[in-house]
């Protein structure tokens, strides 16, 4: 594994990551982002992937929640707003305390 | 409930009572872990949504400025910018241990000379002030990483320990009382069968006797 960031997402949309040194996977559609996410898991430690490609590799995402390292992160894209990556903080305190206590903060 | 398939011998009481006493200690050290990891998410919970909210608006600001940005020069010219990046990134990864849960632990470590990847030649000085943006915004990345992916491991550790808390405390204590009080009632039977069958043997050579 290598101590860089993989950043997945649309296009030239994330190139400005390249910048800064991390290593950007440009996808297109579903098999694009699966291939390139289960390659992204096996190499690097922290990988990024953009809103808008996160809900194709789902259950792949899932399969990693367990265990510290790799640590896939869901960034927004530029495109166009969506709160996936908060419902899925919602889901998962309503799962595990029974209760959502964000809720409060969100109203 | 069902209580447990075993001969009602003493030995059998004597393994259940043991069995019984360690579910009840079990219980108790799985419960206070379980409340504890409560305690740690809630607190943790709360600053990750708080911190991607704020990053969140960041990064989508980001790349929305980059692309009004790259919309002077052409993809390829784009491409070609950052073909070859002079900065890397560097951090250490490693591991904490919350109630014995490992959840990682990123430190990034600050870039000596943060300089830009291409000549100021041909484009755009949006494009700098992104790159310098970008440069800033990982460590939070990084920060909100960590976060999460604690959030995350404990939220699934907390589901499990729950789990065995409920099947502890509704499955394998009642279980296991129901079981050891069938074994004593069963040998208290026993004795008084015994004791009733000597008084009786008693009663009768008494009777053959006199």
């Amino acid at each position: 594994m290598t101590d860089k960031i993989a950043v997945i997402g649309s296009g030239d949309s994330i190139l400005i990551f390249k910048a800064v040194g991390c290593d950007v996977y440009a996808v297109s559609n579903e098999h694009n982002t699966r291939t390139a996410l289960n390659k992204a898991i096996a190499e690097y430690k922290v990988i990024m992937i953009t809103d808008d490609f996160a809900p194709f590799v789902e259950d792949i995402i899932n399969d990693t929640k367990l265990n510290a390292y790799p640590a896939v992160l869901v960034i927004p894209s530029g495109t166009k707003p969506s709160n996936y990556a908060l419902n899925k903080i919602n889901e998962d305190v309503e799962k595990s305390l029974g209760v959502n206590i964000l809720r409060n903060k969100e109203n | 409930m069902a209580r447990m398939n075993v001969n009602p011998t003493r030995m059998q009481l004597k393994t259940l009572k043991g069995r019984l006493s360690i579910a009840v200690r079990g219980h108790k050290l799985l419960k206070d872990k379980s409340d504890e990891m409560i305690r740690r998410f809630s607190t943790l919970v709360k600053q990750n949504y708080a911190l991607r909210q704020q990053v969140e608006g960041e990064v989508r600001e980001l790349l929305k400025q980059f692309c009004l940005a790259k919309s002077f020069s052409s993809s390829k010219q784009i491409s070609s910018l950052f073909a070859f990046p002079n900065s890397s990134f560097t951090a250490l990864y490693n591991q904490n241990s919350i109630m014995n849960v490992n959840v990682p632990n990123i430190t990034v470590l600050p870039q000596e000379v943060k300089t830009l990847p291409y000549s100021y030649v041909d484009t755009n000085p949006e494009l700098d002030i992104l790159v310098q943006k970008t440069q800033n915004i990982v460590p939070k990345l990084m920060e909100l990483a960590t976060l999460e992916k604690t959030c995350q491991i404990l939220a699934s550790e907390i589901d499990r320990t729950k789990r065995r808390v409920n099947a502890l405390e509704f499955v394998m204590i009642p279980q296991l009382q129901e079981t050891i009080k069938y074994i004593a009632m069963k040998i208290e039977e026993n004795d008084r069968a015994s004791r009733i069958r000597l008084i009786k043997v008693k009663s009768i050579i008494k009777n053959r006797n006199s």
